[in-house]
């Protein structure tokens, strides 16, 4: 049985009682909508003949047996899979609505919301498989089966199915183990670190030691061991100061380099597995931020080696030293210097839950404020083309203001509170001095002053770790979070994957072959349906069709942007999947309808597609893409900078630099996807005459809304919202009075309209 | 700028929306032909209205937020628009009634009437919340950009999945509720 959920004892025991056999049912899945679009849990159980549908709710109730789970059922349907066809699920804005067709009428069976969706599209795939062959794969359906769902320890729902990752139990043992392979390679420079802490954590007891155990108790007290060498003393606590001072220095530049390089290992290693993955990984993140995201975490990540992991050592071996001396100089005092620390703490932990919220809001508004400004600096032409200043200007101050409230708001209460926390960490310092001040005066416990005014100075020294230690568990676990975006997309897999065994291709023919091509972006929407035609080697086929009727994602398909759904693209009569993506690249390339120049000269973007071409070879490129002609007029030739910051190119220029890169690369197959659109009809023209010489002896796809560009095609393909209707030579189209002939004819009169006649 | 394009606005005189066998929206209307070419062979074939049975309708709000009953586009079921109505209590009461529990079911969303807790863990908000239909828990990710503020004090809550939760007024809920919200806004 396919369970895409459990199926609670308590619905079963329902189903049972209603003499539905779940034991023989094919598929279960639980939904957590009813009829009329209200919440509820409903039980969709599928059998070789029924879909069963038990709408209700799952109460729990004290029975006689203690307490009980019971499934308060309201509606029960069923439909026979025999009166029933083309069930499937509609999309409505959050929620769908799974529908089948039941002789002429389309009839509503249940009502899933988004977080079953994609359940109910599999009862709907599996419906139709079991009208078309009797049974279900269940094999191919494993992927869907429930516990990948949720998280397999907790059994909690992955709060994103995307990226299977449970909050809750997070590895963090992992995760540090992780990044603790990343600093293994500078072994030497941790253990050093390790080494420098422990001395600076020893050196810094002995500062107070020094400067007043042994200078009250021996050297100014008569009859001390060191009486009277003042000198001395006083050269041995600068002695320990400036050591103090060298090994903080050495820890520091430490720590910098290995954090820093420990972090650039980490980014390389990132950008490094994003350059593999397939574009869908893009498409389905704001892209935008992505890279925005990497640096920022790795700078979280930065700081907290480089700052926050030396602190906390030296800080924990700082604490357990003082506390030691102090425990062994006098016990009680000890305890007595503790006793407000706990106070403190939860002062501590208040007063930052109130900042935490107070920064949000802060850092809120003033992401509300910045966006306002670069939204009309961007669009200053539109604002003042409709004059509508004033109206940006007030929008502006009730930001600025809401901004600059919360500002104030933290300053205050920063104002108001620290001097309050200051005052309880040192309370204990209070204690020490009246309860040790009364041991001295008493004889008692073992003190003097020397003891207390060393006891008073070590005390000084543990108010740093422990204000840290307050501090420490939020940038902990911001540290963590980073560590787990980041690792996640260095770990992430590429959906595109090369083949285990990759075929390497030689003496290409250039045979293209689509085979019942089937694919979909995202679930539930088919792109391409069911395509199949041939191009033999050296033939250009033009492929025509509306907008957003799939031709690019059809092409995309054959360079394995993408892979197909189902069916198979075959060059040379090899699998695409089965080639390597070595002998791919270097045997088709494609011109696509979004040109992309990178940042640098003319000549480095058309070299891009072969790096070792000659300068010939790159002007020839030029000349038969027309960009030649445009190129040589700028000042600075084929050396003019391009891309982001460079000199703006009109979308018909950028076009040609793309064709000539694509020509330089000397593909067997060429794809030009729309590669002409944005030029006049005269540039066009003139390429076309020389791309028709270059397809000589070249497979060539060529996909243009324009159908004039396409003449000198063998032949055409018809893609319609994804189908593909018709395909044949362009007067076979025409005789056929299709799609094609349609398409024709429009833009035939619109060319009349103005005179021009084809 | 009237009259440079024609939309058939269906009213009690030109249509009368039906429910089909399976409760779902039906449409008799008085318009011209539908499912001809664009671009028939003679270029003058006659579009005189006329009355018709177009079956099942889909119906599509344009304005949801400030106006859910009014500007409804009515669509076939590739997305084409038919026509739309102006305002949907100008329809006799039956009509206007099935109309409204359909656009009622299609925009569904709870209207969150109390926060119980808000919590934040590595990214993602976990919510407890009371609604208008019952409890509800859902978790939140990228929390400040799920949350849009449509028209006036009323926000818009889109969970992982894509479910999505109404606040009415969020000036208007109880000072506890506000607190955890105001996080996020
Ligand atoms: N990355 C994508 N994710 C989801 N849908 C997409 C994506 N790219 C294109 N589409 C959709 O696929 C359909 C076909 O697009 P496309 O192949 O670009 O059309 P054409 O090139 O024929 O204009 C369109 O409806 C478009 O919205
Ligand atoms: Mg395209």
């Amino acid at each position: 049985m396919l369970k895409l959920c459990e199926l609670p004892k308590a619905a079963e025991v329902f189903f049972e009682q209603n003499n539905i056999d779940i034991s023989s049912a094919l598929a279960v899945m639980r939904s957590d909508m009813a009829f009329p679009g209200t919440k509820a849990d409903t039980f969709v159980v599928l059998t070789k003949e029924t879909l069963y549908v038990a709408e209700g709710v799952i109460v729990h109730k004290k029975g006689a047996k203690g307490r009980e789970t019971l499934f308060d059922c309201f509606d029960k349907r069923e439909y026979s899979l025999a009166d029933m066809s083309e069930p499937k699920t509609e999309t409505l804005i959050s929620t769908a609505r799974v529908t089948a067709v039941f002789g002429t009428d389309v009839i509503p069976m249940f009502d899933v919301s988004s977080a079953c969706k994609h359940e109910a599209n599999v009862i709907c795939a599996c419906i139709n498989e079991l009208k078309k062959d009797g049974k279900i794969d269940e094999e191919k359906h494993k992927d869907e089966r429930s516990k990948e769902k949720f998280c397999p320890k907790c059994g909690m729902r992955y709060p994103d199915q995307q990226r299977k990752v449970c909050p809750k139990c997070l590895e963090k043992t992992k995760l540090i183990k992780k990044m603790a392979t990343l600093f293994g390679r500078y072994k030497g420079f941790v253990l050093l670190l390790l080494v420098a802490f422990l001395a600076s954590s020893a050196l810094s007891v002995a500062v107070p030691y020094v400067s007043n155990q042994l200078l009250y108790g021996e050297v100014l007290e008569e009859g001390g061991s060191m009486y009277g060498m003042i000198g001395a003393v006083v050269l041995l606590i600068i002695g320990v100061r400036i050591a103090f001072l060298i090994i903080n220095l050495i820890v520091g530049t430490l720590s910098s380099r290995t954090a820093a390089q420990v972090t650039y290992d980490l980014k390389m290693l990132i950008f490094d597995n994003i350059n593999k993955l397939s574009l869908s990984f893009f498409t389905s993140r704001q892209t935008g931020g992505l890279m925005t995201q990497v640096n920022g975490d790795s700078t979280t990540l930065y700081w907290f080696f480089c700052d926050g992991f030396p602190y906390l050592v030296t800080n924990v071996l700082t604490l357990l030293c003082v506390m030691g001396v102090m425990l062994a100089s006098n016990p009680l005092l000890t305890l007595f210097a503790f006793i407000t620390v706990p106070i403190f703490f939860f002062a501590y932990k208040y007063l930052f839950l109130a900042f935490d919220k107070l920064w949000a809001r802060n850092w809120a508004r003033r992401r509300a404020l910045n966006s306002l400004i670069s939204d009309v600096l961007n669009g200053m032409r539109v604002v003042k083309s409709f004059s509508r200043e004033n109206e940006e200007g007030k929008r502006f101050d009730n930001r600025n203001r809401a901004h600059a409230e919360t500002v104030a708001e933290a300053g205050m209460l920063s104002a108001k509170s620290y001097p309050l926390i200051g005052f309880l960490l040192q309370a204990g310092l209070y204690v020490v001095w009246g309860v040790g001040g009364w041991q001295v005066m008493k004889q008692t416990g073992n003190m003097d002053y020397a003891a207390l005014s060393a006891f008073i100075a070590y005390f000084g020294l543990i108010t740093g770790p422990l204000q840290f230690f307050a501090d420490v568990s939020n940038w902990w676990s911001e540290c963590l979070n980073a560590m787990q975006r980041l690792f996640e997309i260095k770990d992430s897999v590429p959906e595109v994957r090369e083949a285990e065994n990759p075929v390497s291709l030689t003496g290409v023919k250039g045979d293209v072959k689509f085979d019942d091509v089937v694919f979909s972006y995202e679930e539930n929407r088919v792109v391409i349906d069911h395509i199949s035609f041939e191009v033999p080697a050296g033939k250009t086929v033009g492929i025509v069709g509306k907008t957003g009727a799939g031709k690019s994602t059809l092409v995309n398909l054959l360079t394995r942007l993408y892979d197909v759904t189902e069916g198979g693209i075959y060059i040379d009569g090899i699998n695409v999947k089965d080639i390597s993506f070595k002998s791919l690249r270097e045997n088709v390339a494609i011109v696509s309808q979004e040109t992309y120049l990178f940042r640098g000269t003319i000549k480095e973007n058309i070299r891009y597609a072969r790096p070792d071409a000659t300068d010939e070879e790159v002007m020839e490129a030029a000349r038969i893409a027309s960009a030649h002609q445009f190129i040589i007029k700028y000042p600075e030739g084929y050396e003019t900078m391009v891309g982001l910051g460079g000199k703006d190119l009109s979308g018909g220029e950028k076009q040609r630099i793309s064709i000539a890169r694509a020509v330089l690369r000397d593909p067997k197959i060429l794809i030009l996807d729309e590669a002409t659109a944005a030029m006049d009809t005269q540039t066009e023209r003139q390429i076309q005459a020389s791309l028709t010489r270059l397809a000589k002896g070249r497979t060539t796809i060529m996909i243009a809304h324009r159908l004039s560009t396409l003449r000198d095609a063998d032949f055409l393909v018809v893609v319609e919202n994804g189908k593909m209707p018709e395909k044949g030579t362009a007067t076979e189209l025409l005789k056929a009075k299709g799609v094609y002939y349609k398409l024709y004819k429009m833009q035939a009169e619109a060319l009349k309209t103005i005179g021009i006649e084809e | 700028m009237n009259g440079i394009t024609e939309t058939i606005y269906f009213t009690a005189e030109n249509a009368v929306f039906y429910l089909t066998a399976g409760g779902l929206i039906g449409l008799k209307a008085f318009m011209p032909p539908v499912g001809k070419d664009d671009l028939a062979e003679d270029g003058e074939s006659d579009n005189s209205p006329l009355w018709q049975d177009l079956g099942r309708v889909f119906l599509h709000r344009a304005f949801p937020y400030d106006m859910p009953d009014k500007f409804i586009s009515v669509l076939d079921k590739d997305g084409k628009e038919y026509g739309m109505i102006k305002d949907i209590s100008a329809l006799p009461e039956e009509m206007a009634q099935i109309i409204r529990a359909e656009l009622k079911r299609k925009y569904f969303c709870p209207v969150i009437t109390k926060i119980n807790t808000v919590s934040a863990k590595f990214g993602y908000t976990y919510w407890e919340a009371d609604s208008d239909m019952g409890k509800l828990s859902f978790s939140m990710h990228d929390t400040y950009r799920n949350i849009a503020k449509v028209g006036g004090n009323r926000l818009i809550l889109t969970d992982v999945d894509g479910n999505r939760y109404e606040i009415k007024d969020y000036l208007a809920l109880d000072r506890k509720s506000f607190r955890k919200l105001e996080l996020y806004l």
